[in-house]
């Protein structure tokens, strides 16, 4: 832009534009102030007797550590892709103009949100108490094709999943029906008018547009699944946070056992949080600024300098 | 006009939502390969009457039929059935619809807005379909716009980038509800120049429109329509320069002053 002024070109120099007066030395200050801050906190920390930091690191790379993490992130991923699938298709019964459905969808939404998880959790894990058997027959008559105990189907894990898929379901079900309600109207019918049925202008035209509004928040609803997985300790679920709770119920490092737990949360709190940056760049195709935000910038919320100067 | 089965005929087509009576008895015919403005005032009904047309608005009465068979419903021994969505779908795709906000599919780039619907809905070959894109992109002067998502373009590119991907569809009948009334009055002008060629390609159009003008210079007939009903159709030097009723003179002078 600036080669085509100055001298020789007819056109005026470009002005220079500085910042706002003393905006840079209280930036620069501020800066400091939580620098020095954090370093105190991380130093005391650091110097304190009584957090043993050699058993975190003892237990940081721990077989039960890492079995633990394996169970966390493999619930998080099933239940979140299963409460993903199950909402939108929950969204768009709740949308649409059949009666049956969107009933059905509304009664799903009261019982999954009206009551606590943590009951859910236990319900599927106890299923067994209420219905000891599981048979396959005709309703209503004593023919049973096949007929299997409950405990057998129903293990912890299979419960687990079981409960926060069908909750996480009703959560997700409303970000997606939010989403779709944001896309402009005209655009359905545009796809009308071009002779696109019901299914391709959901597909095509109205979840790709959505996904933008969906994205963020669907993003909060898979972090706070990764923490909401250690309910599942309730069912002799073996995650992350009840493994180590187990061994500090027994050596009483509670403090440095709990920042195992937290440093393996935040690592996988910080690839999530990459994965819906990366999400949500795909998504953004066709509007302006999306991601003016780098890595650092995504995970501790800072823009970059350059975005900074830009704003 | 040869004795043919009309592109478009309306016989009292009425349309109310809960108390608003919009369309009151609405009779219209237009032959294949005429160009047909309608104006009136806003909220005569002019949009509504055209969303009926593709039965993206429900008729409550009367009957609309384009190329001889009724908009979105068959008639069985004396009433009319509401087809399956399929039926209504394969219609539609026949009926080519310009919007007053373009309603590009945002998130798809220009020749990704054209393509869509003749492989999805027409199950054309992708390589002929944007081949065939690339071509109506250059009929309507926007070659090396295809990879330009809607946002990246003008008012008045993207109604033309609207129009060509309706053409893609390769419409026999083509509706333009006030195509160029959410343009600055300086991007006007391209987009009436394409529906122009349009038109001398010999292309059955309804174009509801503010531009007396073009409907001057452009229309084989100007329909005035207020309050639900048309109240004058005709050559346009007739009904534009010489109307018979005295609201269609007081609504033109009003425009033209």
């Amino acid at each position: 832009m600036t080669a085509d002024r100055g001298p020789g070109t007819g056109m005026p120099p470009p002005l220079r534009v500085l910042p706002r007066r003393g905006a840079r030395r209280w930036r620069t200050a501020g800066a400091v102030v939580v620098a020095v801050l954090v370093a105190a906190i991380l130093h005391s920390l650091w110097v304190n007797p009584r957090l043993d930091k050699q058993v975190v690191l003892n237990y940081l790379f721990r077989d039960l550590t890492l079995s633990g993490l394996a169970v966390t992130l493999y619930l998080t991923v099933l239940a979140m892709l299963f409460g993903i699938v199950g909402g939108t298709l929950l969204a768009v019964m709740r949308i649409s103009k059949n009666r049956v459905l969107s009933t059905c969808a509304n009664l799903y939404l009261w019982v999954f949100r009206g009551t606590p998880v943590l009951i859910q959790i236990i319900f599927w894990g106890y299923l067994g108490a209420l219905y000891p058997r599981f048979d396959l027959g005709i309703p209503f008559t004593d023919v049973v094709f096949a007929s299997v105990s409950t405990d057998i189907l129903m293990t912890p894990m299979v419960a687990a999943l079981l409960a926060l898929g069908l909750n996480e379901a009703a959560y997700a079900s409303e970000i997606v029906r939010a989403g779709i309600l944001g896309v402009d109207r005209g655009q359905i019918e545009a796809a009308s008018s071009l002779g696109m049925n019901t299914g391709q202008t959901l597909r095509r035209v109205i979840l790709p547009q959505a996904m933008r509004s969906i994205i963020p928040p669907m993003g909060n609803e898979a972090i706070t699944m990764l923490k909401t997985t250690a309910l599942v300790s309730v069912i002799a679920g073996k995650d992350l946070l009840t493994n180590l709770q187990q061994v500090y119920s027994q050596n009483f490092q509670v403090i440095p056992l709990l920042i195992v737990a937290s440093i393996w949360y935040m690592a996988v709190t910080s690839v999530l949080t990459l994965f819906q940056a990366f999400l949500e760049r795909r998504y953004g195709r066709g509007t302006a600024d999306v991601g003016s935000r780098g890595t650092a910038g995504r995970l501790f919320g800072i823009a970059r300098w350059k975005g900074l100067k830009n704003a | 006009m040869p004795d043919t089965t009309p592109a478009m005929r309306a016989e009292g087509v009425h349309k109310s939502y809960g108390d608003l009576h919009v369309l009151r008895g609405v009779d219209m015919d237009v032959h294949a390969g005429q160009v047909v403005c309608l104006i009136g005032p806003s909220g005569s009904g002019k949009s509504t009457f055209l969303r009926c047309v593709n039965h993206l608005e429900t008729v409550d009465a009367g009957r609309l039929l384009v190329f001889g068979e009724p908009v979105g419903y068959r008639e069985e021994r004396g009433v009319l059935r509401e087809l399956p969505n399929r039926e209504i779908c394969r219609r539609r795709s026949e009926i080519g619809m310009v919007f007053q906000r373009f309603n590009l599919f945002s998130h798809m780039t220009a020749i990704e807005n054209l393509v869509e619907a003749p492989i999805r809905v027409l199950k054309r070959d992708k390589e002929q379909a944007f081949e065939e894109a690339r071509e109506l992109l250059d009929r309507v002067g926007l070659s090396g716009k295809e990879h330009c998502y809607p946002s990246a373009l003008s008012g008045g590119q993207q109604q033309r980038v609207a129009i060509a991907r309706s053409l893609a569809m390769r419409p026999k009948l083509m509706l333009f509800d006030e195509p160029t009334s959410a343009l600055d009055p300086e991007l006007v002008g391209e987009v009436l120049a394409v529906m122009r060629d349009l038109a001398e390609s010999g292309m059955t159009m309804i174009v509801v429109t503010h531009e007396i003008g073009f409907a001057r210079e452009v229309a084989d007939v100007v329909s005035f329509m207020d309050h639900g009903l048309i109240v004058e159709s005709g050559p346009g030097e007739q009904v534009l320069g010489n109307p018979e009723h005295a609201r269609t003179r007081e609504f033109i002078s009003k425009v033209l002053a």
